[in-house]
């Protein structure tokens, strides 16, 4: 009863920053055109005029409405995501275990951290063509490297106690990483596979945006041609509400697997 | 009759390199344990005792000098030599059944001997009903009693405990040496156990076994009768060896109360 109180109060509290925020944007769009402010039900009109069929933008080549081509950048970003990230987990929890590929990866991960995305794109976009291909190496490379800087440092700074205990207690070097690292170093991992997902998603958009025929970036492009703000907006709001519900889902479930973290239920 | 010590440190030392410099944690250092033992190390900190440990469990490496275990000598960590680490090391990711379990899982018991010998643990550390809880679910007493039926169960011929019950408050630690003093008693095991504090030395030893500076610079049988109850504290021949470690320690001036 009392966690779904504490539920209660928290939704309550979200759906009135919402409701300020709202009421801030509508009283601020009176001071504006449309063009460069439009009102909160212009926003809502232009996803109901164009969610399964955006017909003002069709004679721009776009096909489908917002929805098919969120759904594309969805898909892409998703599994962009799916696939990098653990590849960047099993080679910063090896670059932890061994010195060589420590050696090896650490500056190379270092340098492309460092490199920002978006000085990247076009070199992947030179190379790879304006894509699903390009797109999903820029988003998933940027995965991989965030997971696998996370997945490095989680499982360098666990302590070596937990190592220690383990092997006295008989277990195999393979045994331990199975059993010791790879569960002790998940809490300090989990941040960067947020971040992993949420920049996944600036990245397709800004993959789509640089070139691309479909997905939110391509309606974003299309829409800014045609000066109607209303549908930049309206897309930016849906592509918002499905990675934040991305993002809640990824939690709940990594909050699941670290359950034994959390304090006396 | 084979009458080789349980433990034999030989002529040990164990270098670490600090800042371009060579510091010696453990000098030359030489011990032999008995099976069936209970031998306290004890000594001020920064004094080499938990390298000495460390050393046995196969976790660092000699510099020089050898050490055998049970007629073996030690290269790498082993079954045979369980530990009981100062930190919590009970995995916070494994309920208490499978951390008492680990090592039984690990060496390929049988699932049903292994929830036998679990359950045993369990009643003997006084953890029944805790079996499904989480390590975080548990007061600090409650997780060491974890780390000490883990290590007990794993069967190991030699037990090495490194100050294991330091950051507990007064009850609990008395509880544990307790517990530890019960489960030894039932398993005869050899236990190496290291500690900073002289009462509890003479609470658990069999013998005493001073190191500071890296360097072994006293050896002591402790005979009093078991169990040792309060009225050690009284018994001139203790307060006479307590005087004499807290003198090892550099603290004589402060047992004159």
């Amino acid at each position: 009863m009392g966690t779904l109180k504490h539920w209660s109060f928290n939704l309550a509290l979200s759906a009135a920053g919402f409701g300020v925020l709202i009421l801030a944007w509508s009283l601020a769009a009176t001071q504006f055109l449309p063009v460069q402010l439009p009102r909160p039900t212009l926003v809502v009109e232009a996803i109901h005029d164009n969610f399964s069929r955006a017909a003002g933008l069709e004679l721009q080549g776009l096909q489908g409405g917002y929805a098919s081509n969120l759904k594309y950048t969805a898909i892409n970003t998703l599994r962009a995501f799916a696939i990098a990230s653990p590849i960047g987990f099993a080679v910063g929890m090896m670059s932890a275990r061994l010195q060589l590929v420590r050696d090896i990866s650490a500056p190379l991960l270092l340098l492309f951290a460092t490199v920002p995305e978006l000085v990247a794109a076009p070199f992947l976009l030179i190379w790879f063509g304006p894509g699903e291909l390009a797109q999903g190496i820029l988003v998933g490379f940027y995965c991989f490297v965030i997971v696998a800087v996370a997945a490095q440092n989680a499982a360098l700074r666990l302590a070596p106690e937990y190592e220690g205990f383990a092997a006295t207690l008989g277990a195999s070097p393979r045994r331990r990483f199975l059993t010791v690292v790879l569960p002790g170093s998940l809490p300090a991992v989990i941040g960067g596979l947020r971040i992993a997902l949420a920049v996944s998603w600036s990245l397709q958009c800004a993959a789509e945006l640089l070139g691309s025929d479909v997905g939110v970036g391509r309606v974003i492009t299309l829409s800014q041609q045609l000066g109607y703000t209303a549908g930049i907006m309206a897309v930016i709001l849906l592509v918002g509400i499905v990675a934040v519900i991305c993002d809640r889902l990824l939690a709940g479930g990594l909050r699941w697997a670290v359950r034994w973290q959390e304090s006396v239920a | 009759m084979n009458t080789a010590p349980a433990l034999e440190v030989t002529n040990l030392t164990v270098s670490f390199s600090h800042e371009k410099t060579v510091v010696d944690a453990i000098e030359g250092v030489n011990l032999a344990v008995d099976a069936g033992q209970f031998l306290v190390v004890i000594g001020p900190s920064g004094g080499g005792k938990s390298t000495l440990l460390n050393a046995i469990a196969g976790l660092v490496s000699p510099s020089q000098g050898t050490i055998t275990a049970h007629g073996k000598p030690v290269t790498r960590p082993g079954r045979d030599r369980g530990m009981v680490f100062q930190r919590d090391t009970a995995f916070p990711w494994m309920r208490v059944s499978d951390n008492i379990g680990y090592s039984l899982r690990a060496g390929g018991v049988p699932r049903k001997e292994r929830e036998s010998i679990v359950a045993h643990y369990v009643e003997s550390v006084g953890l029944t009903g805790a079996e499904r809880s989480w390590p975080k679910q548990l007061s600090g007493g409650m997780r060491k009693r974890v780390a000490v039926a883990a290590a007990f169960a794993s069967d190991p011929e030699m037990l090495l405990m490194d100050e294991p019950f330091g950051s507990l408050d007064f009850v609990t630690k008395m509880r544990l040496q307790e517990l530890s003093l019960k489960l030894w008693s039932e398993t005869r095991k050899t236990i190496v156990f290291v500690t900073h504090d002289v009462d509890e030395a003479l609470t658990l030893a069999d013998r005493i076994v001073v190191i500071a500076g890296g360097r072994l610079v006293d050896d002591l049988s402790v005979d009093f009768r078991r169990p040792r109850t309060d009225d050690l504290r009284a018994d001139p021949t203790a307060i006479a060896l307590r005087r004499h470690l807290l003198g090892r320690l550099g603290l004589v001036g402060m047992s004159a109360e």
